[in-house]
This record gives structure tokens, C-alpha cells and sequence, in this order.
């Protein structure tokens, strides 16, 4: 993110933005909106002075301050000095900066991170409706379950290599299964017989890989296996991850 | 000026008056100024009273004793742009300034195009208010002759010094760093020069600038003084110019 921005250079290749560099952009926070580090302000400065000072050298028109502020729910704070913000006004104020030029691409590098569940929360809905409004939106992050919540499409990137390019769906999709338990051994091992992906994880436990719950149910019936259970197993994105990050990882811990 | 390099000066004088170091430097720069004043003219008043010959020096100008007094004053007014400037590596703010304004030169010359009228005004009121503090103190031996140019020199003078610690804080990217650099041009290295007798001395910018201020013709006319000022901080500039481009931020 921070080369796509021009504030680290690449070793090799280039990072353009609308298919131009980003110092090439006439006035850049018009069309790319970005929040690195949300405690990046001066603790002097109020809120509001701190977007004001962007909008004027962004070339973007000082009532647009007071738009955001209103918001990201921050008008109330913003005669205050930046360094008075908890961690979630601070989030707040970065994502007001990032919007100040109305952009149509949008760059949140590890936005929840510290945040209160509330502030999770409320940082996931407003990115979707960001998105919603036909934005662009590119955001980077560790925290899998929260990625499995709020994006759509999913790049995995390991020690500077693209890892995966798809939807958080199609990702997700892959390892997803059946998994049938029954007091029946027998019965079980008959079914088990007829479905090519089918595996015993334990004992009274079948665990059937790419197949539909209504097939594995309809094949029950039909050889007459009594059921206890018959659940649909999606693997967690954080599970796909670690499969796929697992030969990758830089400083890895020997297990 | 284009409409990016205004809009970019127009941020740049939002940042500088919204900190509230600027004021306290500024307020500090005034009270050591007029201190400084006060004392090297009760000092000259002195010098002429009492029964030693030997150090009367005769009537001066209330300029010419704060031109004096401004080489202390003007490390108080530089802190205004060595802490301005230092703040924003500290605390990360430069990366939101450089996503603003991407061209690394325009962000330079925006501050210098703020800096040099804020300083300008700055060191010419500082002479002023240091030469009204002196005056009443040197009774019979000061007077104002002069004091409309002494003030426009000082004020010059304080606008080329401050686009120099603009520069050196570029390059050091710290306050400790800059201000220490800027002690060391300013007085360690005049002195050695001096106990040395190297005409090296003449080359340094506060040498030059007391040249320029005291309008002495020794050894170089008052313009050249200037010059070698302007010299300084454009070499000091090319020199934070290829660093800010060179530089990850």
C-alpha cells in the first residue's frame, strides 16, 4: 500500500494507480483515499485543523471538512486535539481524512486492529457501505474472520508473493463438505463405500468432501442408515489461510 | 504559481499556525530578544560610565546592539521550524502530508514559500522590540539612527536562516539532530574558525549575516554577506530535495 502510494519505492516494478503513478495524479486524495496509521497526526493539532490542512493543499473545498466530520460521526470531537482521541476517534478521523476527496478508490491498511467490538463493528459496516456506493475498496488485514465478514474478493500475499486471487467465497468454498454422523457402523461404512470423498474422522463420524448435503441425505435414505447428524462443513477462511500461507510464512515456529 | 504549489502553501499555512509551538517559539523568541537587548545595553552604557578607557566605545545604535543580541535570538526562532517540521516525522503526519501533495518538491517549496514571509516579518518585529528594549537603557549612548534598515536586514536575514534549517531538517529528520547541526554551523564552527585565523570564517552563514545586519564593509560589502546566506540555503535545499525524493518515508 504504502508504494502504491509513492511513499516507499519498489525494489522492482512499479505501483500505479489508475494506471498512473500516484505523484502523477494532479490532486491525488480526489481520487485515491487512504489510512495507513490512524495515529499519524500531529497530537497538537485539532481534528478539524488536521482535515483542513489536507483539504487545502488536496485541492478540495473546506466545506467538505465539516461532511465528513458529520460522517464519521466525529463533528462532536473535532475542536479537540488529535492527541486527546482514543484509538476509535482516531480511526474515525483517519477514515474522514481518507474520504475527504470523495475518491473512488479507497486503501485501509489494518483498520480494526485495536478497536472495541464496537468500533469492529462499526468500521465493517461502513467499509461494505462504501463499497455499496460503488466504491473501490482495498483492504488489508490479519484478522481472517473479520476478511471472511466484510470482503468479497480476497488476495492472499506470502513473503511478497501472490498466494491467491478470488472471492472470499470461491476461497472459502473449496474445503467445504459434509460431515454425517450416525450410531450405525455399519450403515456408515456403506455409505462411505459410495462417496468417492468420503473419509472416517472417528468413530460414528463420516466426513464427506465436495459433496452436497441433499446427495449424502438422499443416499442415506436410500440404503436405510439411521442419522444423528448431517451438517454442512465450510472450512474458516483463517483454516484455507494457514493451509495456503503454510510453506510461505517468514518466521515461522518449528512445530 | 500554479494552482497545486498554492494549494499545497495554502495546507502548509493551515500546519503552521495550528501547532502551538510556533506561538510559544515565537513568544519565546521575543522575550529572549528583548532580555538579550536589555542587558547588552545596560553592558555598552556601562562600558562608557565608568573609570576604565580602554573598553568606551562610544554612542551606538539601539539596531546595532540587537543585531548583537540576535545571535542568541535567532535559536529560538529557528526552533519555530525545527520543531514545525520535526513533529511530522516524529508522529507520522509527513506520510498524510506526502499523500496530499506527492511531489516531494512542491511540499518543500510550499513550506519555504510559508517560511521566508513568516520569518521575514518575525526577525524584523524582533529587531524593533529588541531596539525599543535597549534604548531607554543606553541613555546618551544609543540612538534609533538607522533602525528601518537594521529591521529589514534582520528580517532578511531570519527568512534565508530559516529556509537553512528547513533544509537541515530535512536531512536529519529529528529535532535533537537539526538543532544541534544548527548550533555547530552557527557558533562552534565561526569560533574554532576564528581562534584558527582561517579566513574560512568569512564563508560561514552567521559570520555572513552579521556582515549583512551590521552593515560593516570588512571583509566583504553587506550584499555579498547576503549572498553567501542565499548561497547556503540553496545549497542546503538542493541537498534536502535529493533526499526527500531519494527517501522512503
Amino acid at each position: 500500500m504504502r508504494m502504491v502510494l509513492g511513499l516507499d519505492a519498489p525494489t522492482r516494478g512499479s505501483a500505479l494507480v489508475g494506471g498512473r503513478l500516484y505523484r502523477e495524479l494532479k490532486w491525488p486524495l480526489r481520487e485515491v483515499g487512504a489510512l495507513l496509521d490512524a495515529r499519524a497526526v500531529h497530537p497538537g493539532r485539532t481534528g478539524r485543523n488536521h482535515l483542513k490542512a489536507l483539504a487545502r493543499a488536496g485541492g478540495v473545498p473546506a466545506g467538505r471538512v465539516g461532511e465528513v466530520l458529520e460522517i464519521v460521526g466525529l463533528s462532536k470531537a473535532a475542536d479537540r486535539r488529535a492527541g486527546t482521541y482514543s484509538l476509535g476517534m482516531s480511526q474515525r478521523l483517519g477514515i474522514a481524512a481518507a474520504l475527504l476527496g470523495d475518491p473512488g478508490v479507497l486503501l485501509f491498511d489494518e483498520p480494526v486492529n485495536g478497536l472495541d467490538p464496537d468500533g469492529v463493528r462499526w468500521v465493517r459496516t461502513f467499509l461494505r457501505s462504501l463499497a455499496a456506493e460503488g466504491r473501490t475498496v482495498l483492504l488489508s488485514s490479519h484478522l481472517m474472520s473479520e476478511m471472511q465478514m466484510t470482503a468479497d474478493h480476497l488476495v492472499v500475499i506470502g513473503r511478497g508473493r501472490l498466494l491467491a486471487d478470488t472471492t472470499v467465497a470461491e476461497f472459502v468454498s473449496e474445503g467445504r463438505g459434509v460431515r454425517v454422523t450416525s450410531p450405525d457402523a455399519a450403515g456408515l461404512a456403506a455409505l462411505g463405500e459410495r462417496l468417492p470423498g468420503a473419509r472416517s474422522s472417528a468413530p460414528g463420524t463420516l466426513y464427506v468432501a465436495g459433496e452436497s448435503v441433499e446427495r449424502v441425505g438422499d443416499l442415506a435414505y436410500q440404503l436405510g442408515v439411521r442419522l444423528h447428524g448431517l451438517t454442512v462443513e465450510e472450512a474458516s477462511l483463517e483454516q484455507k489461510y494457514m493451509e495456503l500461507t503454510g510453506e510461505s510464512v517468514e518466521y515461522g515456529v518449528g512445530a | 504559481m500554479n494552482a497545486e504549489l498554492r494549494a499545497a502553501a495554502a495546507g502548509e499555512w493551515t500546519r503552521l499556525t495550528t501547532i502551538r509551538s510556533t506561538w510559544w517559539t515565537l513568544a519565546g523568541a521575543f522575550v529572549v530578544m528583548c532580555l538579550t537587548c536589555a542587558q547588552l545595553g545596560l553592558i555598552h552604557a556601562n562600558d562608557n560610565t565608568d573609570d576604565r578607557l580602554d573598553n568606551d566605545s562610544g554612542v551606538t545604535t539601539a539596531g546595532a546592539i540587537a543585531a548583537d543580541a540576535f545571535s542568541m535570538g535567532q535559536f529560538v526562532l529557528l526552533a519555530l521550524v525545527v520543531l514545525w517540521v520535526s513533529a511530522e516525522y516524529a508522529n507520522g503526519n509527513v506520510r498524510w502530508i506526502f499523500q496530499a501533495v506527492p511531489v516531494r518538491g512542491r511540499v518543500y517549496l510550499a513550506k519555504a514559500l510559508v517560511l521566508g514571509p513568516v520569518m521575514f516579518v518575525a526577525g524584523a518585529l524582533l529587531c524593533v522590540l529588541g531596539a525599543l528594549a535597549t534604548y531607554p537603557l543606553l541613555g546618551e549612548w544609543g540612538t534609533l539612527d538607522g533602525l528601518v534598515g537594521d529591521s529589514l536586514a534582520m528580517g532578511a536575514y531570519s527568512a534565508v536562516m530559516g529556509v537553512v534549517t528547513l533544509a537541515l531538517v530535512y536531512l536529519l529528520r529529528s529535532a535533537a539532530g537539526a538543532l544541534s547541526a544548527l548550533f555547530v554551523l552557527l557558533v562552534v564552527v565561526p569560533v574554532i574558525a576564528m581562534e584558527a585565523e582561517t579566513s574560512l570564517a568569512n564563508g560561514l552563514p552567521s559570520v555572513a549575516g552579521t556582515v549583512f545586519m551590521t552593515g560593516v564593509s570588512d571583509p566583504y560589502p553587506p550584499a555579498v554577506g547576503l549572498a553567501v546566506v542565499v548561497g547556503w540555503a540553496c545549497a542546503c535545499s538542493l541537498g534536502a530535495l535529493y533526499v526527500l525524493r531519494k527517501r522512503d518515508v
